[in-house]
């Protein structure tokens, strides 16, 4: 993934991303939260939805940002594919992570 | 011209111009939030396991030195969000010139102030 693909999936992702903290925030601060709320909401198939797609947008949205911060600041080859590969794998645990979580797993 | 001469390039003698500042935050802050990742994952799956567990990670909200990362995190975000939104802006080209640039940076600067301000009150007392 490069140049304008690259540079839209970034822009796209954020609106997404800013819309669903925003929507996340204003629940958070009307709402009385406890477990029998907190479950309830991810019971909801467009909650599930929402928040696979955020995990999806904000994978995308880290990976295309932390990459343009390692090649602009990391010169060496070597450091930079490594740099970049350990960004990738904790981008992927992580994602793997929340689909666990969504999924009951743990 | 010789490509050897020697570079000096001491960071904290170039001068940044403050939507400069503005964009090397939005990075920074950007690394901070990859970063909190796996601590905001690791709050959700005790919230989602049991009764126990959910407690836990309301407990582990309100400890102080957790707190502290609250707010930090928040700060991120927030501020990630505000700049996010004026670059936004001007990759449609609203706000480019040099002096508007200059303003929607005091205002990204201003609204992160005071959101992490409304945050700490909200949390803390």
């Amino acid at each position: 993934m490069a140049g304008f693909s690259a540079w839209l999936l970034q822009r796209l992702s954020a609106v997404y991303l800013a819309v669903f903290i925003v929507i996340a925030l204003v629940w958070g601060m009307t709402t009385d939260i406890n477990m029998t709320i907190w479950r309830q909401g991810f019971q909801s198939v467009w909650v599930q939805l929402g928040v696979l797609l955020f995990g999806l947008s904000l994978l995308l949205h880290a990976w295309i940002g932390l990459r343009d911060v390692v090649i602009d600041y990391i010169h060496p080859l070597g450091i930079r594919l490594l740099a970049l590969s350990l960004v990738g794998l904790f981008l992927l645990a992580n994602g793997f992570w929340l689909l666990a979580i969504l999924w009951g797993f743990i | 011209m010789n490509n050897n001469q020697p570079v000096y390039l001491n960071l904290f003698k170039i001068k940044l111009p403050l939507p400069g500042i503005v964009s090397l935050l939005h990075r920074v802050t950007g690394v901070v939030l990859f970063l909190a990742i796996p601590f905001s994952l690791y709050l959700l799956q005790l919230s989602m396991h049991d009764e126990v567990d959910f407690q836990r990670a309301v407990d582990l909200l309100n400890h102080p030195l957790i707190l502290l990362f609250e707010v930090i995190i928040f700060t991120a975000l927030i501020y990630h969000f505000f700049a996010g939104i004026r670059f936004l802006l001007m990759d449609i080209d609203i706000g480019e010139d040099k002096k508007p640039a200059e303003i929607s940076s005091w205002i990204v600067l201003a609204a992160t102030a005071f959101s992490s301000l409304v945050f700490i009150i909200m949390r803390v007392f």
